[in-house]
């Protein structure tokens, strides 16, 4: 009864490609085997699903000319893609087992009522946001970029059935492309509307339909420009699957769209007022410059779109894509195969930082990685390498920092002093527009899988410095406040960098007392490396040959001295490919080894513990050394892409790790240069004449001795004199007389030190030496260092000890006075003085 | 040759000429017949410049235009349909192709419409989208001495007055500079004939640029030349209450349709006559300059010296966390009277100059990164925000903390100060685009005046030291031509900086000499931080080329060695 289709029509023209395409697709699509094809049906037989991903490898796999044909012509064939698909189901549903209700549903609901789509996933045609342009339209390919603004999903009507209002003929089937368009006429021959008709709600189709606005990523954007954006259309199953700040690959195709609103590009906030002002009266609505029709103008711009098929989020450089790319893969190899790999790679990483070997090699490994576990009770071992650069101001501390954050794809760099726990962990915040909690994140866990670099970390609020315990360990932040409950994680590296207390590192102290941390946290550390600006004439000439090269390169040009081995991509590459194709094993050599070493530092440690000695190392060894020791162990064995972890990477992890940690380059003591200026002066002749003797027949080993010895000493002495002092408190408390005599004589206090070093001492003359350090490290420690406080007889006196208790000061108070080496001097601790390392 | 008039206010009939004789060749036929116009001095200064158009006397829609200015925004990309068809519309249908180029609208004659078509791909092409605006630091006397030189004969309204005026305004510093005497008066004077100044259009122009071969990044000063299209007429038309809607909407965006462009250096109108100046000539301009500076700052060679010395300075290796080059300055202990003439100074000879002032109020409401709200859902709101420190390559910036006093910063003036120390540090402008920042490269030369040690990280720290106060500053006489020399000068310095290679071409004698002086005055304790060998390094160089020489000798680096400690040593550093 339908009289138009009576109406002779216009012969359709039809494309002779795209039917070729659809017979191609429909005998790929048969291909497929039985279960597949079961998958797929499965699929398709829920509600929301209508579209079929195919694998665009798999299809080139299978045809070559197809899948290219498919990529040139893309949008072209998209229509012929979905007749094939349908057409394959109509053909196939018969041949496929399966149970006959299921198969009578999916033709019920399927094949009859919905539209079906095809997707492509895995194209490996990707381009750069920038580089979209008209070239491109219609092809299939890949972009990725930054989710800046999600609009919401609404219908889109894409297959219109109209009615038309004079005669109430039907016209089915219009197809919309864009924008709402009516027949032009209707189908009746002798009805002459052109203009009223209405739409049929319930038999017109509708898709969900979304648009997204993307920017361009951070790392695309060439130097010195504007980020720019492009709208991204979605439809069907790929709405909502992109949330705004959500990095995201997209697949699909450019299309061109007219653009009635965009002559004011960008920035005429007044047009959209003129417009309302127009509206009412001249019927000049909305739709930018239709105005200008009537004077014979028409705009020209026209707005290019992203046509969407298939949304993933971006990966970052996967060994997959690495491998595929063959010069690439040629390349690792030959980095694999390299002898003097680590030394090149590190010299490549930081071409601009002389020395430093040993923070560069820190700091690679850290690139590395070690190998995250999983106990029995499910607790995480972490992998990552924490670094922690102490150091003099200028020694190249924030440059190292600077350079990792620019060379790692996820590095964040921030400073401690001017951020908070909240800043750096994560923060609850009260968004501004729905006044709903939101979870803000922090630099830590914009780091996640990355490295964050914080300068200036002793600056930070000892408070804010707890707050990252948990991340630096257990690798989560946890919060709890305003209702919300959350553990995030936080898989990152740290690398700090901090300056001494003094503002200068003071070698004569251990780290602890020269850097402002807790012990907590210093233990969270694997490597402490510390920098020390010396003066020395060869670095500083090397130093200065570097600095001249820099500024004499003058224009920007690349610096000929710092041509490397190895680019950044290079290293970059070849870190990614290492990290995913090696989890390196202990083998059972290197667990014995790592065994051994732990033990003999446990015992270095406790050892110096019971002597009382200061034991040098900068923080105490526990557990968690060990598994710093088997995490720079496997960083290493990743580094030359092993899998077994070898008794040379153990030293190699054991020799970074004892440089770094338990090492602190500590200089001999130059007592000389402390030395009284009287002491020789008014020396009676025949001590002045031994002590020349000495001066004269000791080499350096006397006037100067190691940090070492010269704390053994100190601690010896101030132990003795301690322990005097609590004696005649004791005596004086057990006679009943309040007199105090505080401190001991000098002489004595030598005396008792060379008793005690007698086993040491083999000659006469060693004992004359020996006494003339003690000589100086007393006086070291009483002018320079202030643990020693010394006191003649006139401050004694105050104390009111003086005469007649003690018969024997009275008579020595004589030989005080020609005494200028002061052996009769007392000596006292200094009240604030804590003893290292206890 | 078409006639004169002809190429400037109708340029579209020309291109529409061009493309009708040959399609295939069209777009190198229009380039060269333009090329061939512009090239010729006196038909270049027909061209009317936008630079000094006001809103009261817009130019004619579709007339050519010239227009210098710094790049503020880039939009996306813009697509266009290179040709359309129009039909006339009696029987015969004749179909005329047309070229869509230049031009933002299809243009039908009368008695012709366009034929609708889906136009096939091919026919798409795109053009790049710059938002610009005028030279935002640019100095009266330049934008005076465009005029003087480029003066344009072809006007709508009466020039001859404003000639007149042009010249009073490019002497009115020099007049200060002679009558010194009532600077007071006169001080006053000028800042009111500053304010009385006609406000130039304010807002920008989209400039589409076809054909780009070259990049044109953010902030660069470019000159166009293009077909300028007014397309809020068109609007107006059809709004009859166009007078009630509020005044402080902005007005419509105009674009200019660019046939050639030329990326500018600098922006000196003084040379680009004279492109070279003469050995002995600079030696002079130099001594011109000392005597201005002493002139404000009396018995004080040192801080002149350096004044110089950072006015010429200029980065030129860049790292990731530091800049090599700059030499930023910070003066304390002047008076108000030095400030304000000292800032006059540098408005007469400085081409590109701007000041701020920081105080913590000011900090806490200004937003000094320039932002991008791409987030926002209105896509006109979406355009950069320019702020003061957005500027082009090479300016000059006066940072005026001398009203600084305690008080508590917010964030937004925390986030500020960070952004100026960072870029005083590195040379790097932060731009908010708020899904991410993003690191930009500048090169602003920053003058810090305070009234002790400055908040920013200078490198250079003076403090003046003079017996008197001054109260009364007489500046030598100069006569027009001198003080040219000297803007001239600065200008020609600062650009050698980058061609320059002192260093670099000296035997490898100055190299090792400087290691060694290197070495030794770290064995004196000297020189205890790397940053002060920077410094001497990049002191050594500018003196160097302050005296217009290219090669650094050892004179030269013990110069600079001598005025960094006396610096050091008046500082007690």
């Amino acid at each position: 009864m339908d009289i138009a289709q009576q109406v002779p029509q216009h012969p359709r023209v039809r494309d002779v490609l795209a039917d070729q395409c659809q017979r191609l697709f429909f005998e790929y699509l048969e291909s497929f085997d039985d279960n597949e094809k079961k998958t797929m049906i499965d699929e398709l037989c829920q509600p929301q699903r209508s579209t079929v991903l195919i694998n665009y490898r798999h299809l080139s796999n299978f045809n070559d000319r197809l899948a290219r044909v498919i990529q040139d012509e893309y949008y072209r064939l998209l229509p012929a893609l979905s007749r094939g698909l349908k057409q394959f189901f109509r053909e196939h549903l018969p041949k496929i087992e399966m149970e006959a209700e299921k198969l009578e549903r999916f033709k019920r609901t399927v094949l009859s009522d919905k539209e079906l789509y095809v997707a492509f996933s895995d194209v490996q045609m990707r381009y750069k946001l920038r580089n979209l342009n008209t070239s491109k339209m219609g092809m299939l390919i890949r972009t990725t970029g930054q989710v800046i603004r999600t609009y919401p999903v609404h219908p889109e009507l894409i297959s219109a059935t109209f009615i038309c209002s004079d005669c109430q003929m039907v016209c089915p089937d219009v197809e919309q492309q864009f924008r709402f368009t009516q027949p032009l006429m209707c189908r009746n021959p002798v009805c002459n509307n052109r203009v009223h008709f209405a739409l049929d709600l319930t038999r017109s189709r509708f898709v969900d339909f979304q648009k997204v606005r993307i920017q361009e990523s951070q790392s695309e954007l060439p130097h010195g420009n504007i980020p720019r954006c492009l709208d991204i259309i979605m439809r069907n199953e790929c709405v909502e699957q992109a949330k705004p700040g959500d990095r995201c690959d997209f697949i699909g195709t450019l299309i061109v769209l007219p653009d009635v609103s965009q002559l004011s590009m960008p920035g005429v906030r007044s047009e959209s007022a003129q417009r309302s002002h127009g509206s009412d009266d001249k019927g000049y609505n909305a739709e930018g410059v239709r105005g200008l029709k009537a004077l014979g103008v028409r705009d020209l711009t026209y707005h290019l779109a992203f046509l969407a098929c298939h949304i993933t989020p971006a990966e970052q450089t996967n060994v997959d894509t690495l491998l595929s790319s063959d010069s690439k893969k040629k390349r690792i190899e030959t980095m694999m195969s390299d002898k003097n790999l680590f030394a090149n790679i590190r010299t490549s990483l930081f071409p601009t930082i002389y020395g430093n070997d040993e923070i560069k090699s820190g700091i690679l490994l850290m690139l590395f990685g070690g190998v995250p576990k999983r106990t029995m009770e499910k607790t995480t071992l972490r992998g990552d390498i924490n670094i922690c650069i102490v150091g003099d101001p200028s020694t190249a501390k924030s440059q190292f920092l600077k350079q990792v954050s620019e060379f790692s794809p996820r590095a964040v760099y921030t400073s401690g002093k001017a951020s908070t726990a909240a800043g750096l962990t994560a923060a609850v915040v009260k968004d501004e527009e729905s006044s709903e909690f939101v979870i803000e994140a922090g630099a830590l866990m914009l780091a996640d899988n990355g490295i964050c670099c914080i300068d200036e970390f002793d600056k930070m609020d000892p408070k804010d410095q707890v707050a990252i315990h948990e991340a630096m360990e257990q690798q989560t932040i946890s919060i709890t406040k305003a209702g919300i409950k959350a553990t995030l994680n936080a898989r990152t590296s740290i690398l700090a960098a901090a300056n001494p207390i003094a503002g200068r590192y003071d070698k004569s102290r251990s780290l602890r007392h020269n850097v402002n941390m807790s012990a907590p946290i210093m233990s969270r550390f694997d490597l402490f490396f510390i920098v020390i600006d010396e003066c020395n004439d060869v670095t500083d000439y090397n130093i200065a040959e570097r600095i001249i090269d820099l500024h004499t390169s003058g224009t920007r040009c690349s610096v000929p001295s710092l041509v490397t081995v190895y680019t950044f991509n290079e290293i970059r590459d070849y870190i990614t490919y290492a990290k995913a194709a090696v989890q390196p094993k202990l083998t059972p050599a290197a667990k014995e080894h790592i065994i051994t070493l732990y033990k003999q530092l446990r015992l270095r440690e406790t050892s110096s513990a019971s002597n009382g000695r200061v034991s040098s190392s900068s923080t105490p060894i526990t557990v968690r050394q060990l598994e710093s020791l088997i995490r720079l162990s496997e960083a290493i064995a990743k580094m030359y892409c092993q899998e077994d972890i070898d008794i040379q990477h153990v030293q190699e992890g054991y020799r970074l790790l004892s440089k770094a940690i338990i090492h602190v380059d500590q200089p001999d003591i130059d007592l000389n240069e402390y030395n009284r200026p009287t002491n020789t002066a008014t020396a009676p002749v025949a001590e002045e004449a031994m002590e020349e003797d000495i001066q004269e027949t000791t080499t350096k080993d006397d006037t100067k001795i190691s940090l070492d010895e010269y704390k053994r000493l100190t601690n010896m002495m101030v132990y003795q004199l301690r322990r005097m002092d609590e004696e005649q408190e004791a005596e004086s408390q057990a006679n009943g007389t309040n007199i105090v005599m505080p401190g001991v004589k000098r002489r004595i206090l030598i005396n008792w030190v060379l008793e005690q070093l007698a086993d040491e001492i083999n000659s006469l003359d060693e004992l004359a030496r020996k006494k003339a350090t003690l000589d100086k490290i007393i006086d070291r420690l009483v002018h320079v260092d202030e643990i020693l406080i010394q006191l003649d007889k006139r401050t004694v006196s105050q104390f009111g000890m003086t005469t007649e208790a003690k018969d024997g000061t009275n008579a020595e108070e004589e030989d005080e006075d020609e005494d200028p080496e002061g052996n009769n001097l007392y000596l006292i601790v200094h009240p604030n003085y804590v003893a290292d390392d206890q | 040759m078409p006639f004169i008039e002809d190429w400037i206010t109708h340029p579209m009939t020309i291109i529409n000429r061009l493309h009708e004789k040959s399609p295939d060749t069209f777009e190198n036929d229009v380039r060269n017949y333009f090329q061939t116009n512009i090239d010729n001095p006196t038909f270049y200064k027909e061209i009317p410049s936008l630079n000094d158009r006001d809103d009261e006397h817009p130019l004619p829609s579709g007339c050519l235009v010239r227009y210098r200015a710094m790049i503020q925004d880039m939009a996306d990309d813009e697509i266009y349909c290179t040709n359309y068809k129009v039909r006339s519309n009696d029987y015969q249908q004749t179909e005329i192709e047309k070229s869509a180029k230049y031009t933002d609208l299809f243009v039908c004659p009368p008695g012709y419409s366009v034929v609708e078509q889906e136009p096939p791909r091919e026919k798409f092409s795109s053009r790049q989208c710059f938002l610009c605006i005028p030279v935002p630091n640019e100095t009266q006397w330049v934008k005076d001495a465009y005029r003087h030189y480029f003066g344009e004969e072809f006007t709508m309204h009466k020039r001859s007055i404003d000639n007149h005026d042009n010249i009073q305004e490019l002497l009115s510093p020099m007049k200060r500079l002679k009558t010194t005497t009532e600077t007071n008066n006169d001080n006053s004077d000028t800042t009111a004939k500053a304010e009385s100044v006609k406000p130039i259009a304010k807002s920008g122009y989209i400039v589409k640029v076809y054909d780009t071969t070259e990049e044109i990044l953010l902030n660069t000063m470019v000159e166009f030349i293009g077909i300028y299209y007014d397309h809020g007429v068109v609007k107006a038309d059809n709004i009859p209450t166009n007078d009630e809607m509020d005044q402080e909407q902005m007005p419509p965006i105009k674009t200019i349709h660019c046939i050639q462009y030329k990326k500018l250096a600098h922006i000196n109108p003084l040379l680009h006559h004279q492109p070279t100046i003469e050995l002995d000539q600079i030696s002079i301009s130099r001594q011109y300059i000392l005597s201005l500076f002493e002139s404000i700052f009396p018995n004080d060679k040192l801080l002149c010296e350096y004044l110089l010395l950072h006015l010429i300075s200029r980065t030129y290796v860049r790292q990731p966390s530091s800049a090599y080059g700059k030499l930023s300055l910070n003066l304390s202990h002047i008076s108000t009277e030095q400030f304000n003439s000292l800032e006059q100074l540098l408005q007469t000879i400085l081409s590109l100059h701007s000041s701020l002032s920081i105080t913590i109020s000011k900090l806490n409401a200004m937003q000094l990164m320039p932002n991008k709200n791409v987030t926002k859902e209105d896509d006109n709101e979406n355009q950069l925000m320019q702020t003061p420190l957005q500027l082009p390559f090479n300016s000059h910036l006066l940072i005026d903390e001398t009203k600084m006093e305690c008080g508590q910063l917010t964030t937004l003036g925390l986030n500020n100060i960070k952004l100026l120390q960072e870029l005083l540090r590195q040379q790097t402008l932060k731009y908010e685009f708020h899904i991410y920042q993003l690191d930009y490269e500048c090169d602003i030369r920053c003058l810090v005046i305070s009234s002790t040690k400055s908040i920013l990280p200078c490198d250079v720290y003076v403090r003046y030291e003079s017996e008197q106060e001054i109260n009364q500053i007489t500046f030598p006489h100069f006569t027009k031509e001198q003080i040219d020399h000297i803007r001239r000068y600065l200008t020609y310095i600062s650009q050698q900086l980058e061609l320059d290679q002192t260093i670099n071409d000296t035997s490898s004698d100055i190299n090792t000499y400087i290691q060694e002086d290197f070495v030794n005055m770290r064995k004196q304790k000297l020189l205890t931080n790397l940053d002060d060998f920077h410094l001497l390094l990049v002191l050594a160089r500018l003196e160097t080329l302050s005296h217009g020489e290219n090669i650094l000798t050892q004179t030269h680096w013990n110069q600079a060695k001598s005025l960094e400690f006396t610096r050091r040593q008046r500082m007690n550093i």
